[in-house]
């Protein structure tokens, strides 16, 4: 995430088309870290796109503020899924019968990660996803809004906090 | 203990397994198409929306009362329930800029992003009343749910608006301007409105409009004024003042111009109005009952509209 790129990706935010042309890939593939469905993950991506063309976000960084919210915003969508999924297990005759990718994607590694990662603290999970994309630390804080000094202790406490929750729901690997 | 720029974390091994599939190239223009769609499903709520908060821009102008249903509410205001509705060929933005500023209400547009909820219970506990449905042989789908939150519209009348609007579509001569309407406030204000949709067709339903007026405010002289400052001639100004005497109406505003065939359906023992619209090929259901204004809207034909709403009567 250069500046130079994150220049024109503030540019872009006055023309939607350049904006999505820019950011679409990027934040889709950021997306899919946290949902599994890849379509999903370019509609979540979209959205957000469309929402910050709208909004006109006054953030110094875009890409990170675009970042940011593509994250929060796929970690809503499978907190939603897990209480749509909560409420149908009550009712056993509107139970939605899983596709069958969904059953593959359970038995996956992924899909224990997305768990993992929609039950720990948002900021936590945005600053490892971000991590896993390769951000270093001074991106990281700019990204999350926070001081780059604290971006180390941040970082412990979020796998700290992920390998927690992680070892709670699926025992130490 | 705080992590380095270089730490390898276990984290990060297990995050490892959420890359896409290398073979996975993002698609721009399904998901632009998409997006669009969804825009459009969107303008398309705020559009009824708008239409259930009435043609209020062209104010309230267009609401009238019979004292039969005022009810007193303080010393400050009149509260009537608006539940009829009356179309109107309006073209709002054709309108002389002495008219539109002379019933232009100050419109609080707020709620008027939808909140999706999770169940109808959410959907009643938000909006205050027992939301109703639709029964699944008629609309099968599972309706997704949201709710918009109350709107409002506020007008003070200007005695010198009102005369200098008469006087640019040249009716100055021919209208009455009672002089104690000068800095009167109207104000139209919609209870919640829950939004099911059933696919592409889509049930809204709220409380009927309330109307709140200083007391003794004559709004069918006010009606009979503002017709005349929208295009109506006398008769039609003076028919519609009538018949918005003899009860609370709400009017919608369409243009001209548009498509639109409106007639007016018995629903049971109420009447409904139902607006086809020739370029969308979408239908448009309007009716209320003692407790609740619908609009049904979608690309369904009349018999199944009126079989929606005779279910929900």
């Amino acid at each position: 995430m250069d500046d130079t790129l994150d220049e024109a990706a503030t540019r872009a935010a006055d023309d939607f088309e350049t904006l999505f042309a820019l950011q679409f890939g990027r934040l889709a593939r950021l997306v899919r870290r946290v949902v599994s469905d890849t379509a999903e993950a370019e509609d979540l991506a979209a959205d957000v796109l469309w929402k910050c063309f709208r909004k006109r976000p006054e953030a110094i960084n875009l890409e990170g503020w675009l970042s940011r919210v593509a994250i929060r915003a796929a970690l809503d969508s499978i907190r939603r899924k897990a209480r749509r999924s909560r409420y149908e297990s009550f009712w056993p005759l509107g139970t939605r019968v899983a596709k069958p990718d969904e059953l593959l994607e359970r038995d996956r590694d992924g899909e224990r990660v997305r768990q993992v990662l929609a039950a720990i603290k948002p900021q936590f999970a945005t600053l490892l996803v971000l991590r896993t994309e390769g951000l270093d630390y001074r991106e990281l804080a700019s990204a999350l809004g926070v001081k780059p000094g604290s971006v180390g202790t941040l970082l412990a406490r979020a796998e700290s906090s992920f390998r927690k929750e992680f070892e709670r729901r699926h025992g130490s690997q | 203990m705080a992590l380095n720029e270089t730490t390898p974390t276990w984290a990060h091994d297990r995050i490892a397994a959420t890359d896409a599939p290398a073979d996975w190239r993002p698609d721009a223009g399904a998901a632009l198409e998409r997006l669009t769609a969804r825009r459009d499903r969107r303008r398309r709520r705020v559009r009824i929306a708008w239409q259930a908060v009435t043609a209020v821009v062209v104010v309230v102008a267009l609401l009238a009362s019979a004292p039969s249903v005022k009810l007193a509410a303080g010393r400050a205001w009149e509260v009537l329930f608006a539940r009829d509705v009356s179309v109107l060929r309006v073209d709002i933005d054709r309108l002389p800029a002495a008219v539109r500023q002379a019933l232009q209400a100050n419109v609080n547009t707020d709620g008027l992003d939808a909140q999706s909820v999770a169940s109808l219970d959410e959907a009643s506990h938000r909006s205050g009343f027992t939301v109703r449905t639709v029964p699944s042989t008629l609309l099968p789908e599972a309706p997704k749910v949201s709710v918009i939150s109350p709107l409002s519209a506020e007008l003070t009348l200007r005695v010198d608006d009102l005369a200098r609007a008469a006087q640019s579509v040249g009716v100055a001569a021919d209208v009455v301007i009672n002089p104690h309407w000068d800095g009167a406030r109207l104000r139209v204000e919609t209870s919640p409105f829950v939004l099911s949709e059933y696919g592409s067709t889509m049930l809204a339903q709220g409380r009927p409009l309330t109307i709140a007026m200083p007391p003794g405010f004559d709004m069918p002289a006010f009606v009979e004024l503002a017709m005349r400052l929208l295009g109506y001639d006398a008769a039609q100004a003076s028919a519609l003042s009538q018949r918005v005497a003899a009860a609370p109406v709400m009017f919608l505003g369409v243009p001209p111009n548009a498509k639109v065939r409106v007639s007016e359906v018995s629903i049971g023992s109420q009447m409904g109005t139902l607006m086809r619209d020739a370029d969308e090929g979408s239908l448009t259901l309007i009716w209320s009952t003692s407790d609740r204004l619908y609009v049904l809207t979608g690309p369904i034909d009349e018999q199944l509209a009126l079989s929606v709403a005779s279910t929900l009567e």
